[in-house]
């Protein structure tokens, strides 16, 4: 048998004016796992829903199995062996468990016309057996689980027909460490198989330990295919941006001192099921990390500070006493919020990036109530550039932005509004390290200007590297507080944590 | 029918205008025979408050207008009512008086030997059943007042919309609600309600024992007063925007002068049926034939105002028998 | 414990959690019932009473039953209740040649052209369906109007059968266990969901969107073509009305409809949907024992409606409602 199981030659793709993949040839072994990575907008999502179906190939073909693919749709493409976990919720509410893993493909469970719900549940649960899944139940509808177990069952729909390949679209972000585990079983499992895993991440020492070979995309073109085993970190960021990334981009500096200067009190701030008497004093120009587990309620602590949650007790306060108890009062007082939860909570997607930037600024911008076009755009112009958004042009639509940029969107927009204070959540998430790079650079300015910054995140060595102190979360309290510090190591936050 | 065959015999010619009772079309109906030349206008508005663009179209554009079926209250409508008293082009009104017509309907139950009448509207507020709703609560006050010793209750309204399965509805709701309720009167509502509450006296198995009284005759209304399932029906007053042709077709001609310091009016007489042998009669004289021939309508055209008025008052079964069958 | 945990733990109580929903909407129909029975117990509520209110109501749940595949697409459709007077007019029609079957096969077939006209219609303009269906209203009214002559189509006296017990509660009957096991085992029932809770992903599994929401529209008009014969049996006549006057028949069915969704997490919907319109005819035959006036019903009815549907569906501080 060959040992090439699918073969990509010459494929190209273009998003109207945008090549966002041209002329990318690979080839993948049976029982491979191959990370591809590459920059936001570097063309490896779109070569792999390409692969999958989703998207039309606009010249070049894949070959699976010596044969040319012709597929149409994700479903055709899961009846060629090819299978995808997407990087969003890929779940739809108001199913079962069972209806969910089986859509579209529900004809094995029907009989003239007449579908076998029982036999479906019955599969449904035998496979989340099989997986390990035993808390989840296939006549459950979806939407009494949490969203990493709506990612698990999404799992189980991407890898229960046992597809040739697998595609894992920068899913790990998504899931807590448990949740990993599993994913990192079932690719081992496939390598087992000799069946084939493309695994795309940002999180470079992940796919360094998890792939046997590593593909890196750049512009839409193939760089190059290297193997796991044979690079570091650095290497891979160089074939990522085309350059030395010189030093590492986190801070480097020690030792500074923060000001007295407190610019937001927090006192004993609960919101019930999720956080419990959490204080602590923010300062002028400080980053104030806050690290934890993914439920540990950190995030749910951002939303509340900005006056977003909706059951909140006990006081978020400014420096003169001013309370902040709504979204209205963080706003009015210049403090600004990014979400974890980037599409659905901090940008509006099917909006051009001139009206996300300059939302929040309406009413400054408006002039007797009319707000003129012209200076909406210098106005978003001047921010979009400040930040480096790549866009094509002001009235863009922030749908078809990559991660990073519509995060760059998103910074601009509170640079507009000229904040005092922002709560980052996980600022980060799903972006490429070149732009994260930008991020960090923009923090530090922000700081030395003067801002506040609380930044809300999972990975340890983000925070490590950017915060001047650090409140460690778990089960809902601060249970560490831990300063800046050359010598920290990761071992110190999680006996915190966990 | 009747407008067609008056045109016929006046050698008139007619275009009809269908406004659904809904007001902007009342008004752009009114405009558009405007446009198109008519010479004279009769109009069964939905709201007085429609008059207002309808006299100002016939002002501005010398156009003779009268109402059928409708009349403008002095009392709840000062502002149209004057306007009408002095526009030199709105000749008058036909109507019916629906107080009256309640307050026969009424008697007619109290003579019949029902004691608790419930009642069924068709929408709350709508004028002509708050005009008729008066007069059923009349005709009991009057009964009551000489028969002190047998009285009548008349039971507050519920409404059955327009509809034969929401008129069944109510009609149902209400007679087990009130299960020594032996009369039920239909407003009105076009009929449909009228035939669903039929179905649901027939459905409670109570046909010929609870007595049924509405206005506008149904299309069976035979059938339905041998069964026993109608005691009385007022109606047959189709023949209303035939006086309101007359007057303006004189006052187009210019025999009726129009004044401005008042208008005509004529209150239509109603028909009313409790048996089958009435039906029948209005079945010949009113329907087989019209009520006026094409001669009579001929020898109409020339009466004075006071003489129309009067033919008009006078229109009924017997009348018609009389005028018909003596020919 | 508080009252909300204790609600809680019913509703995943492993025995009793799957009869909550059905268990809540039986003793609000109690609720409301007693509420009646209390204030004027002579002429209210009696066994033969209640059968006539569920006789009433089944009608219109019929139509909620079909209205429920077209709102769980999270589409709109104003031509309910044109298709009712389109329908039976063309029944009555059928009838005084072919009987029963006239009335069955002829209310039947014209609301699924209907439904098929307005399915195929909304994919191929790709308009928004609110208005595909106000402007196909018009057109079904203009034809039920065409249709009649102008006049009042009356059921022939013989021909009733089906607007009494036991044919309506039979010819119910069949169509709820029709509309549970279209919900429960075909394509349709998971599809309908599916393109109601993200098409765009539907889409990408695969689901053919068109298809179903084409059939989405002929199985909702197919129930209101069975809700027709029932109306016209029951009422016995049906007169073409014009100017979206029909758009009036719309509301009833489609606030059963509304307990089927809003019960949809704790119980079948179409049990939701028998309830639900049950209770709507509880309140409206109290307020006919009260004498209150029509307003306060309508007024009371609608009060009644939010607060179940606010109370039910609870949804969580912040969540984004439209």
């Amino acid at each position: 048998m060959d040992d090439i199981i699918l073969r990509a030659e010459n494929i190209c793709k273009s998003f109207g004016i945008t090549k966002a993949v041209k002329n990318v040839s690979m080839s993948f072994r049976r029982g491979e796992i191959r990370g591809l990575i590459g920059e936001n907008g570097s063309g490896k999502s779109t070569f792999c829903s390409m692969l999958c179906g989703i998207h039309t190939v606009d010249s070049g073909r894949f070959i699976l199995d010596g044969e040319e693919l012709k597929i149409n749709s994700l479903v055709e493409a899961n009846r060629k062996g090819i299978s995808i976990i997407v990087q969003e919720m890929g779940t739809l509410p108001g199913l079962t468990v069972a209806e969910n893993i089986f859509l579209g493909n529900e004809d094995r469970f029907i009989k003239c016309g007449i579908k076998n719900t029982a036999a479906m549940n019955q599969e449904a649960d035998r496979l989340l057996e099989k997986y390990g899944f035993r808390h989840i139940r296939g006549n459950s509808m979806i939407d009494n689980y949490t969203f990493e177990d709506r990612k698990l069952v999404e799992i189980v729909r991407a890898t229960y027909f046992d597809p040739k390949i697998l595609v894992i679209d920068e899913t790990t972000t998504a899931l807590s460490q448990n949740g990993r585990e599993e994913l990192y079983k079932i690719m081992k499992r496939f390598r087992e198989e000799g069946r084939t895993v493309i695994f795309i991440s940002h999180d470079l020492s992940e796919v360094i330990e998890y792939t046997d070979t590593i593909s890196v995309l750049r512009d839409g073109e193939l760089i190059d295919t290297v193997d796991s085993d044979k690079v570091n970190e650095d290497d891979l960021k160089r074939l990522m941006v085309g350059r030395e990334l010189k030093g590492r981009y986190y801070r480097t500096d020690y030792g500074e001192p923060v000001s007295d200067d407190v610019v937001l009190s927090v006192e004993g701030l609960t919101v019930p099921g999720e956080f419990e008497d959490v204080s602590f004093k923010l300062h002028k120009g400080e980053i104030l990390g806050i690290g934890g587990l993914s439920d540990c309620g950190m995030h749910e602590l951002g939303k509340a500070i900005f006056g977003a949650s909706e059951n909140r007790r006990d006081t978020v306060a400014l420096a003169d006493g001013t309370r902040i108890n709504s979204i209205c009062d963080a706003i009015k007082h210049n403090i600004a919020y990014t979400s974890k939860d980037r599409d659905n909570e901090s940008v509006i997607l099917n909006e051009t990036i001139r009206n996300n930037i300059c939302l929040p600024s309406l009413d400054k911008l408006a002039e007797r109530g009319i707000l003129r076009h012209k200076k909406l755009d210098r106005f978003a112009g001047k921010y979009a550039d400040m930040i480096h958004v790549k866009m094509t042009g002001i009235n863009q639509f922030v749908s078809s932005l990559s991660g990073g940029n519509k995060q760059k969107v998103v910074l601009a927009r509170w640079l507009g509004r000229d904040f005092d204070i922002i709560v980052l959540d996980s600022p980060t998430r799903g972006i490429d390290v070149k732009v994260k790079a930008d991020i960090y650079t923009l923090m530090y300015e922000l700081k030395k200007k003067g801002k506040s910054i609380i930044l809300i995140s999972e990975e340890i060595q983000e925070l490590m590297g950017m915060s001047d102190r650090i409140l460690i979360m778990k089960d809902g309290i601060i249970n560490g507080e831990i300063l800046r510090s050359p010598d920290l190591s990761e071992e110190d936050f999680i006996a915190k944590m966990v | 029918m009747i407008l067609d065959a008056a045109a016929k015999a006046l050698g008139v010619e007619l275009v009809y205008v269908d406004q659904n009772h809904i007001s902007e079309k009342v008004t752009a109906s009114m405009e558009t025979l405007a446009a198109a030349g008519c010479d004279g206008v009769i109009i069964c508005n939905s709201s007085s408050a429609e008059m207002t663009s309808v006299i100002n179209t016939a002002n501005e554009n010398k156009i003779y207008v009268a109402q059928f079926f409708r009349s403008i209250n002095k009392e709840s409508n000062p502002n149209e009512y004057q306007l009408a008293v002095s526009s030199p082009y709105y000749v008058g009104t036909v109507h019916e008086d629906e107080v009256d017509n309640g307050y026969q309907l009424a008697q007619v139950l109290a003579e019949k030997g029902y004691r608790k009448i419930a009642l069924m509207g068709w929408e709350p507020g709508d004028a002509t059943f708050l005009a008729r709703w008066e007069g059923y609560k009349k005709g009991v006050e009057g009964w009551n007042k000489e028969h002190p010793n047998d009285l009548v209750e008349l039971l507050e309204p519920q409404y059955g919309g327009t509809t034969s399965d929401t008129g069944r509805a109510t009609a149902e709701a209400i007679l087990s609600s009130n299960p020594d309720a032996d009369a039920l009167i239909v407003a009105g509502g076009g009929g449909d309600p009228l035939i669903g509450a039929i179905q649901a006296i027939e459905g409670l198995g109570k046909t010929g024992q609870i007595g049924v009284a509405s206005t506008d005759f149904l299309h069976d209304l035979d059938v339905q007063l041998q069964k026993g399932a109608i005691t009385v029906e007022s109606g047959g007053h189709f023949a209303d925007p035939l006086f309101a042709f007359m007057m303006v077709y004189n006052a187009v001609r210019g025999k009726y002068e129009v004044p401005t310091d008042g208008f005509y009016e004529i209150v239509f007489p109603y028909i009313f049926v409790s048996s089958s042998e009435d039906y029948a009669n209005f079945q010949k004289y009113f329907i087989d034939e019209l009520p006026y021939n094409e001669e009579e309508m001929k020898a109409m055209a020339d009466y004075s105002f006071d003489q129309l008025k009067e033919t008009a008052a006078k229109l009924s079964i017997e009348e018609v028998m009389q005028r018909h069958s003596e020919k | 414990m508080t009252l909300s945990e204790k609600i809680q733990q019913l509703k995943t109580h492993k025995v009793y959690g799957r009869y909550y929903g059905v268990g809540l909407l039986v003793m609000l129909a109690f609720l409301f019932w007693a509420f009646f029975k209390i204030l004027t117990p002579d002429n209210f509520g009696s066994w033969e009473a209640l059968s006539y209110y569920l006789q009433y109501s089944i009608i219109y749940s019929v139509g909620a039953c079909g209205v429920y595949f077209i709102v769980t697409m999270g589409l709109f459709d104003f031509s309910i209740g044109a298709n009712v007077v389109l329908s039976s007019i063309v029944g009555v029609i059928l009838s005084k040649t072919f009987g029963y079957p006239g009335l069955i096969i002829g209310c039947v077939i014209t609301g699924i052209i209907i439904g098929i006209l307005n399915g195929f219609i909304y994919v191929k303009l790709k308009i928004p369906s609110m208005i595909v269906t106000v402007g196909l209203m018009l057109i079904y009214e203009s034809l039920a109007y065409f249709v009649a002559k102008g006049e009042k189509q009356s059921l022939a006296s013989d021909l009733r059968g089906l607007g009494v017990a036991p044919g309506n509660i039979i010819v119910s009957a069949i169509m709820f266990v029709l509309a549970y096991l279209i919900l429960k085992y075909t394509k349709m029932g998971t599809y309908a969901h599916a393109i109601g809770s993200n098409e765009n992903m539907a889409k990408n599994m695969g689901v053919n969107i068109n298809k179903y929401k084409v059939l989405g529209f002929v199985t909702q008009h197919f129930f209101v073509g069975v809700m027709a014969i029932l109306a016209v049996s029951y009422g016995t006549s049906m007169t073409a009305v014009t100017e979206m006057s029909s758009m009036a028949r719309n509301f009833t069915p489609l606030m059963g409809c509304f307990f089927g969704v809003a019960f949809r997490k704790y119980c079948s919907p179409i049990v939701a949907i028998v309830i639900g319109e049950f209770i709507i005819s509880i309140i409206f035959n109290g307020f006919v024992a009260l004498g209150a006036p029509t307003t306060i019903q309508n007024l009371i009815t609608g009060a009644a409606l939010l607060i179940i549907v606010a109370l039910t569906l609870r949804s969580v501080k912040g969540t984004v409602v439209k």
